[in-house]
């Protein structure tokens, strides 16, 4: 232990470089000149880390997923799955109420200079309905829905296989489990390893896409993106102040357990990209209980999007200053319920900002050419509704997990000291002996 | 047996379903969206797992089979059913298409909105090369079940070398997973009283009462079909065995009753080899082999009932095959039929299984999903019987059948 804890003090932890790239990208893209070249080589190899960890992406999800749940009681499920999706409901409705508080009170789009934004884009009407949405949930076809990169879909299946696991391995030990047990050992090992690159990808990625948008683009939307980043920061300072209260973890030890995540979040702009540095740290310098991590962390990229509901809401009340519309109490109720809900039917990749909002803003009257007003600034916005969306699903992690009594404040303590690495071997050792207990203690095979 | 019960239960409580959807499509008149997409979400549960449920039963099958079963008798017995598993497919369609079950009442036009051999020329050749993937995960991904069943047939045989000897580990696995895609299927079958009350409602809602019509003919010409086609097999037992027609049908009686009670071609199982032995005097070589493997690799039945359905459904939506269609439906259900889901509602996951592959539309299972009871019956009763009439043949042709039986009165027996 003294040994790990001389060899950090030396060396800078692989978080900070992270949060480092994300400050350096940021300042290289507004203040060096743009520079062709230079930004497609920060492009690429900004892409290239971002496909290194989206390869893994799927199989990651399934298998943690069914882990999680073929490990599982039933009863245990239930009550693990009634909390999550409460408290995910519950996060969402607050943090879009949080956006009308913040947004009336600020008037984000009073006083907009509309002819100064450049549209490029041309918004069609999205035609899905409701039912639509909650059927395209389930796969029509298993292997599809992973061929497609659908993670909702491929979530669902996965939790019924899971289940399936649970019962039909009741009574004797499946070769098939201990099979995926290990295929996600070494899934995680793959993504541990790309994640040694994370602040030279980080960095790129960063640089390049500001690089490419320029200052020019942001400036008529500066307070809009402006008073967002104001709710998100009230949002968060909220919800971690609520969270210590309630976990008992010092708010100083959250902060740095959100700390990778969130620039991993700002950096690819992607959920389901950012879950294994999500789930990793959750459970390990956030003291959240596997069995609760690994089913709330996946659902969470879906089901979770607190960033998206202040997004949809702010761009819809940033939208209805523009016009001069102005909103009745009740039809603020119903834009907070529609925020809430389409949160939840968000997509996870990058760009889905634009899709919510043709959803929900011809349900509140206004016109669908506003969207593009916005297309511009995508890139900030989509940092700023994922650093939230990814933040919260750890946030609720840690409210659920406390409900179920499995977090572990030793191992908050203990992550104070110790590098990234060190925390993943240390994961993996602890696991392998969880598991060689079990193994010993576990009925004979029935056949 | 309790398993027994607890199918018979479902598959009650599935037909009751089915009345209550009548009732309430009459009673409202129209289609709630809300009712329609529970009974679309019933649909895609079912079929989320095909592709797993069918490349997995399938390897899984072929590659259980025991260095015994691939002597002669073996590779007889597996010839017979191929053959026949084809011919019944094939007097299927030709009894869909002489009878015309879903002829009078139209529920919608729609063109075929899948051209059924991938992109291909209606020529018999470019159907017979389209069986043959070019790439298994896209086939998978893509659906295409012809395809895939292809693929697993050859990883069974591959299989089943492997296995020979020392049982694989990855054959362990693959039944473990089998089990868990059955557990799936199991779980999605408890939503089937909502399910298919969910697509009865919508359907006679959206569409009128007029399509139970339809459904009635369909039992009526499926039904007959079976009828013929066992006499048929009857007919060529009884001329390359010698024995007098009314013996065997007396002595498959038994068999055949417990089939049409129980719905579970494995349960009547041993049923079917006391009776193969000792009523119709196939000997015990051919019986073990035969008989067991008739279970997971013949059925008659599930042919001739998805090749009938299929056309069925195309004449209710005004959808014609060309004769190379038809060809590729019986390749399609011929190979489908392999593909086992021992669960109440087993006729509604072979319907998932093909009904897409045919370019019509999911929803179209829907009415069938009521008459699951008697559809079950029929394809059982079949499936048993086509397995014993095999093994007849089998015997025969080794010498290993034993004429001194038919010297006792088979109700002594």
């Amino acid at each position: 232990m003294a040994q790990a804890q001389g060899k950090s003090k030396k060396k800078i932890g692989m978080t900070t470089w992270i949060l480092i790239a994300v400050v350096l990208g940021m300042l290289f893209g507004l203040l060096v000149p743009a520079n062709p070249i230079v930004t497609d080589i920060l492009k690429t190899i900004g892409q290239i880390f971002l496909r290194l960890i989206q390869m893994s992406i799927i199989l990651l999800v399934m298998g943690q997923i069914i882990q999680a749940i073929g490990g599982l009681k039933m009863n245990e499920l239930g009550k693990i799955g009634y909390k999550t999706l409460v408290v995910f409901f519950l996060s969402s409705l607050i943090a879009s109420v949080f956006a009308v508080v913040i947004g009336y009170l600020l008037k984000p789009g009073a006083g907009l200079d509309l002819s100064a934004i450049q549209t490029t884009v041309t918004v069609e009407a999205n035609k899905t309905t409701i039912w639509d949405t909650l059927l395209n949930f389930i796969p029509t076809n298993a292997i599809k829905a992973m061929s497609d990169g659908n993670i909702m879909q491929a979530i669902i299946f996965a939790l019924f296989f899971g289940i399936a696991i649970s019962f039909v391995g009741k009574d004797s030990n499946l070769a098939l489990f201990d099979m995926i047990k290990e295929f996600n050992r070494v899934i995680l090992r793959v993504i541990t390893m790309i994640m040694q690159v994370a602040p030279y990808g980080v960095f790129a990625l960063i640089a390049s896409s500001i690089a490419s948008y320029g200052i020019q683009v942001v400036i008529p939307l500066a307070k809009y993106l402006g008073v967002f980043a104001v709710i998100d920061l009230a949002f968060i300072t909220v919800y971690i102040l609520v969270v210590s209260g309630v976990t008992r973890v010092g708010i100083g030890d959250i902060v740095r357990g959100l700390g990778r995540m969130s620039a991993m979040a700002v950096a690819t702009g992607s959920s389901a990209v950012t879950l294994p540095t999500a789930m990793q740290d959750v459970e390990n310098k956030l003291g959240v209980g596997k069995k609760v991590s690994r089913i709330m962390m996946p659902l969470g990229v879906t089901l979770n999007s607190n960033g998206a509901a202040i997004h949809m809401t702010i761009t819809l009340i940033t939208i209805a200053q523009m016009y001069a519309v102005s909103f009745s109490a009740g039809d603020i109720l119903f834009m907070v319920i529609l925020c809430t809900l389409a949160s939840v039917a968000n997509a996870v990749v990058p760009g889905a900002g634009i899709v919510s909002l043709t959803i929900v803003v011809p349900q509140m009257g206004l016109p669908l050419e506003s969207i593009a007003l916005f297309a511009g600034i995508e890139i900030f916005v989509g940092m700023l509704r994922t650093i939230l969306n990814v933040d919260g699903d750890a946030l609720a992690a840690m409210l659920v997990a406390k409900s179920e009594n499995v977090i572990d404040l030793e191992k908050v303590k203990r992550a104070r000291n110790l590098s990234d690495e060190e925390l993943v071997e240390l994961a993996a050792k602890e696991q392998a002996e969880e598991e060689e207990l079990t193994r010993n203690l576990a009925p004979e095979a029935t056949r | 047996m309790v398993q027994d019960k607890r199918k018979a239960g479902m598959t009650t409580i599935i037909t009751l379903s089915m009345i209550l959807g009548v009732a309430f499509g009459l009673i409202t008149g129209k289609n709630f969206p809300f009712i329609e997409m529970l009974g679309q979400l019933f649909l895609r549960l079912i079929q989320m797992s095909i592709i797993l449920l069918v490349t997995g039963q399938i390897v899984e099958a072929i590659g259980g089979i025991k260095p015994s079963e691939t002597g002669k008798i073996g590779a007889k017995t597996v010839a017979i059913f191929a053959v026949s598993t084809f011919l019944a497919a094939f007097f299927g369609i030709l009894m869909a298409v002489v009878f015309k079950p879903g002829i009078g009442v139209e529920i919608s036009s729609i063109e075929a909105s899948v051209d059924v051999t991938a992109g291909k020329a209606s020529a018999i050749a470019d159907t017979m090369l389209g069986f043959f993937p070019t790439n298994i995960m896209q086939a998978m991904a893509n659906g295409i079940i012809v395809q895939v069943i292809v693929f697993a047939i050859f990883v069974g045989l591959g299989l089943s070398y492997i296995n020979r000897d020392v049982p694989s580990l990855l054959y362990k696995t693959l039944v473990d997973f089998n089990k868990i895609i059955m557990r799936i299927i199991q779980m999605v079958m408890y939503f089937a009283p909502v399910g298919v009350f969910a697509l009865v409602a919508s359907s006679i809602g959206k569409f009128g009462i007029e399509v139970i019509i339809p459904l009635a003919k369909y039992l009526g010409v499926y039904g007959l079909g079976t009828l013929l086609f066992l006499i048929a097999w009857v007919a060529v037992v009884s001329t390359y065995t010698r024995i007098n027609p009314i013996e065997i049908v007396k002595r498959v009686t038994r068999m055949s009753l417990v089939a049409l009670a129980t719905t579970s071609s494995a349960v009547t199982l041993p049923i079917e080899m006391e009776d193969a032995e000792n009523k119709l005097g196939v000997t015990k070589d051919v019986n073990k082999i035969a008989l067991p493997l008739g279970v997971s690799l013949n059925s008659n039945g599930a042919a001739m009932h998805m090749a009938i359905t299929i056309m069925t459904i195309a004449q209710l939506y005004g959808v014609s095959y060309t004769f190379s269609d038809m060809v590729y439906i019986v390749a399609l259900t011929a190979f489908a039929s392999l593909a086992n889901a021992v669960v109440p509602g087993a006729g509604l996951v072979s319907l998932s299984i093909v009904v897409p592959q045919m370019g019509l539309p999911l929803e179209a299972i829907a009415l069938f999903a009521g008459i699951e009871w008697f559809v079950g019956m029929l394809r059982t009763i079949l499936n048993v019987d086509a397995d014993t009439f095999t093994s007849m043949l089998v015997a025969k042709s080794e010498n290993k059948l034993n004429y001194a039986v038919y010297d006792k009165n088979p109700g002594l027996v």
